[in-house]
Order: structure tokens, then sequence, then C-alpha cells
């Protein structure tokens, strides 16, 4: 199935993918223009090296203003394209955390846990907003974890495997 | 996520495929061999261990009788995966839509649905064993 559909494919998620990023890619295609267009003005700067430095005295309230700019493109674009992309992980994590719960136990915990502590770096590195989100999932997953190795411990410390496989072998022979 | 990564249309079918093909056949399976009859399949290492029994005791077996139809039956064993398989199916169905047509997901699943499900999965675990619930809730 996936051989006849690579010819096409390519074509059409190269035509979907931009808008998908969409309104990030309008801001990069805007920013080499400006870089282009300043090397002109480097090429002028030297004779106003001399006026610069009230220039620099003015730039603290432009920084100043700068934040909020910032601030206010996540909640505009939440709408329309992820720009927080790694949200996702804090998701999964806690998802996984849940299923480790459900008789999947470290099988999913594990995963869990290192998605929690993916999730918690992307959002140190302002990738996700979902701090409280990545915390749950990687406290979740740490303590089915914990709470699994308990249980392992115990299962054969107690002869309750021992149990388990006469249980399962009388099973399979009945 | 697989979609915002980038990549052809096969390469974010892939996974989604995987997923279908992986429950399809554990489907199969379930309906082949009776989960209800002992020994076929591994039993839940928590009510091995425990004696208790967790949020998924109960799946594979209400997911044979749902291959026979037999939705009461399904419900007596785990009421919560018969709610929550028509969701589990849809969602796959989003997931492969969005994947077939390169649009990213609009936003992230909320917190507040992450932490009520997980609300309710620990909440079921524990109600399930509480035996004047028990014939309710418990497989």
């Amino acid at each position: 199935m996936s051989s006849p559909q690579d010819p096409f494919a390519p074509p059409g998620d190269g035509e979907q993918q931009p808008p998908s990023y969409g309104s990030q890619p309008p801001t990069y295609g805007a920013q080499p223009p400006a870089y282009g267009s300043q090397p002109p003005p480097y090429g002028s700067q030297p004779p106003a090296y001399g006026s610069q430095p009230p220039a620099y005295g003015s730039q603290p309230p432009a920084y100043g203003s700068q934040p909020p700019a910032y601030g206010q493109q996540p909640y505009g674009q939440a709408y329309y394209a992820p720009s927080y992309p790694k949200n996702g992980l804090a998701v999964w994590s806690l998802v996984l955390a849940v299923l480790s719960f459900m008789c999947f136990g470290p099988l999913s915990s594990i995963p869990g846990a290192i998605l929690g502590h993916l999730a918690l770096k992307a959002n140190a590195q302002g990738l996700a907003d979902n701090r409280g989100l990545a915390l749950a999932g990687t406290i979740v997953s740490w303590v089915s974890l914990v709470l699994s190795i308990l249980g392992g411990i115990l299962f054969f410390a107690t002869g309750a495997f021992d149990e388990f496989m006469t249980g399962f072998e009388a099973g399979m022979a009945g | 996520m697989t979609v915002v990564t980038s990549g052809s249309r096969s390469r974010a079918m892939l996974p989604v495929a995987a997923v279908g093909l992986g429950a399809l056949a554990l489907t199969s399976l379930l309906a082949l061999v009776d989960p209800h009859e002992p020994g076929h399949y591994p039993s839940c290492p928590t009510v091995a261990l425990t004696g208790f029994f967790c949020a998924g005791c109960g799946t594979l077996r209400a997911m044979n009788s749902l291959t026979r139809l037999d939705l009461a039956g399904a419900w007596d064993m785990n009421p919560l995966f018969v709610l929550a398989a028509p969701f589990l199916v849809l969602a796959w169905f989003a997931w492969a839509r969005r994947s077939w047509t390169g649009t990213p997901r609009r936003r992230a699943m909320p917190a507040w649905l992450a932490w009520g499900l997980l609300a309710v999965v620990l909440g079921f675990s524990v109600l399930r064993n509480v035996p004047a619930l028990a014939p309710w809730l418990a497989p």
C-alpha cells in the first residue's frame, strides 16, 4: 500500500505542510529579507557608530515592549498551529501513567516516566506550556513504577509466582 | 505529533496502520481463543499478586464478548472498557484522518481531561473491589 502512495504523497505533503506550520513560515520568510536589508545599513553604519551609543540607551524600552509581543503570539497561534509543538509529550506521559494502572504496569510506566522527563525539559526550553501536566505524568509514572517494583519483589518473595505459574499450567492442561 | 514532525504521507500513516492492524490482530485472537476459559492468556499481575482487581481486569473477556455482540456480557466484565471502546475507535479514525490530510492536531488534550481520566481509572479500580459494588463492577 505504502509504495504506490509514495510518489504522490511527498508532493501532497509538501504542499500541505507549510499551511500546517501556519503563520510561522511567513515570519521566517519575512526575516531573511530583513537580514538581507541589514547589510546595506551595516555599510552605512560606520559613520553612524558615533550616534549608536545613544541608540543603545533607547533600546531597553524596546526590549521592554518585546516580551508582551512574544506573549501574544502563542495565544494567537494556539488555535491554528501548535506554537508549543511539544505539549503532546506531557499528555502521553500522563496517559501512559494511567495505563500503567490497568495491567500494563512497568510496560507503560517506564515510557511514561521517560516522556515525563522529556516533557519537563521541553517546558524548560519553552517548547511546551503544560508543566503541571508534565509534572503529573512524571510523578504518577514514578509512583506506579515504584509500586510495580515493590509488587514484583513481593511477587517472587511470597511464592505468589509459583502459585501463578501452577494455576497457569493447570489452565493450559485443562 | 507524528504529523507535525513531518515526513511523507505514507510515513505518517505507518504508525496508524500498525496500531490498527495490531488492534485487529488482538481482536481476532480474542474472538478465536476465548479468555473466559483460564490458561490461554497470562493473568493480570495485579490480581495475581494482590488479589485486587485493577481497572483493566476483564478487558480481554469484554473484548471477546464484544466480538460476539454480547454487550451485556462485556459490560459484566469491564464496564469502563465498554464505555471507552467507542472513543478509542473514534480517536483512531481521527488520528488516521489527521495523518492522511497532514493537518496537525489542533491542541493537546486539556489538562482537566487527563486528570479526569486518572481519577476515573483510579476510582474505578477502588470501587470494583468494594464488595457491595462487586456484582456490578467486578469482572
